[in-house]
């Protein structure tokens, strides 16, 4: 069970403790990607803008590599750093909570690539293996952030 | 004050060539199994300003037809906008508009 909503100008997220744990390992595990020239999940976080024309690629990467980089960096800074007071119930502000939001989208594009996602619906299949649960999980918890936020910016 | 103004110089592309340099460059936003509906039209809303409308408009495109163009411009801009969208972990690219 999460709790994850507005409260007030900001969005309030309480965890389980076993939860808390378990999203724990995310940073880390972000930080594995694309590290075997195997793995799924390198090409799809690490996108070129250009995947016809390595010239180009070539010097968008030494452009804009780094400062995705970094972004994601911050992301995970803010993760780690608030994520342990979700037990007791942390509330975030609204970029706190987009970057909960993205080091989360980016752990499920991380396992779907990994479990070989080619199609929506496979997200919507039961669960037969740990890595398809947290996958779920994790679906579960990035889509209760993006109601919360879009409460909160919209208010449409 | 009197006076006359001079005629204004356009310069017409002449050649096909000359027409491509002109395009304009578009960010491309592909189709993915794993990005929820709901995270792409907040990602446009987010990163474009887009009305709820519009976003959802152009992520239905997404999802129903491969893709679509999400933003255009110089090549600066274009990789400026793609950059911010791989941020987010959506599947984009750059192509100078045909």
């Amino acid at each position: 069970m999460i709790g994850i909503g507005v409260r007030g100008d900001r969005i309030r997220v309480e965890l389980p403790t076993d939860a808390v744990a378990v999203l724990t390992g995310l940073p880390d595990w972000l930080a594995s990607a694309g590290v075997d020239p195997r793995d799924p999940a390198g090409p799809r976080l690490n996108q070129s803008p250009y995947p016809d024309d390595p010239v180009a690629s070539a010097e968008y990467e030494i452009e804009m590599d780094d400062e995705i980089e970094q972004r994601r960096s911050a992301d995970r800074e803010v993760f780690t750093t608030t994520l342990p007071r979700a037990v007791e119930g942390v509330e975030l502000d609204v970029k706190q909570a987009e970057a909960w939001m993205r080091v989360v989208g980016d752990a499920r594009l991380m396992l779907a690539s990994r479990l070989g996602y080619t199609r929506n619906e496979q997200l919507n299949d039961e669960a037969t293996s740990p890595q398809e649960h947290l996958l779920h999980y994790l679906t579960y918890v990035q889509s209760a952030l993006i109601d919360a936020i879009g409460d909160l910016l919209f208010r449409d | 004050m009197a006076g006359t103004l001079a005629p204004e110089r356009i310069r017409v592309p002449d050649s096909a060539e000359d027409i491509e340099i002109d395009a304009p460059w578009i960010v491309i936003v592909w189709d993915d199994p794993v990005n929820l509906m709901d995270y792409v039209v907040l990602v446009f809303r987010r990163l474009f300003g887009f009305s709820k409308a519009k976003a959802t408009k152009l992520m239905l495109q997404v999802h129903n037809e491969g893709r679509a163009v999400v933003s255009s411009g110089t090549k600066e801009r274009a990789e400026i906008d793609c950059a911010r969208l791989h941020h987010h972990g959506l599947w984009a690219t750059i192509e100078r508009q045909s």
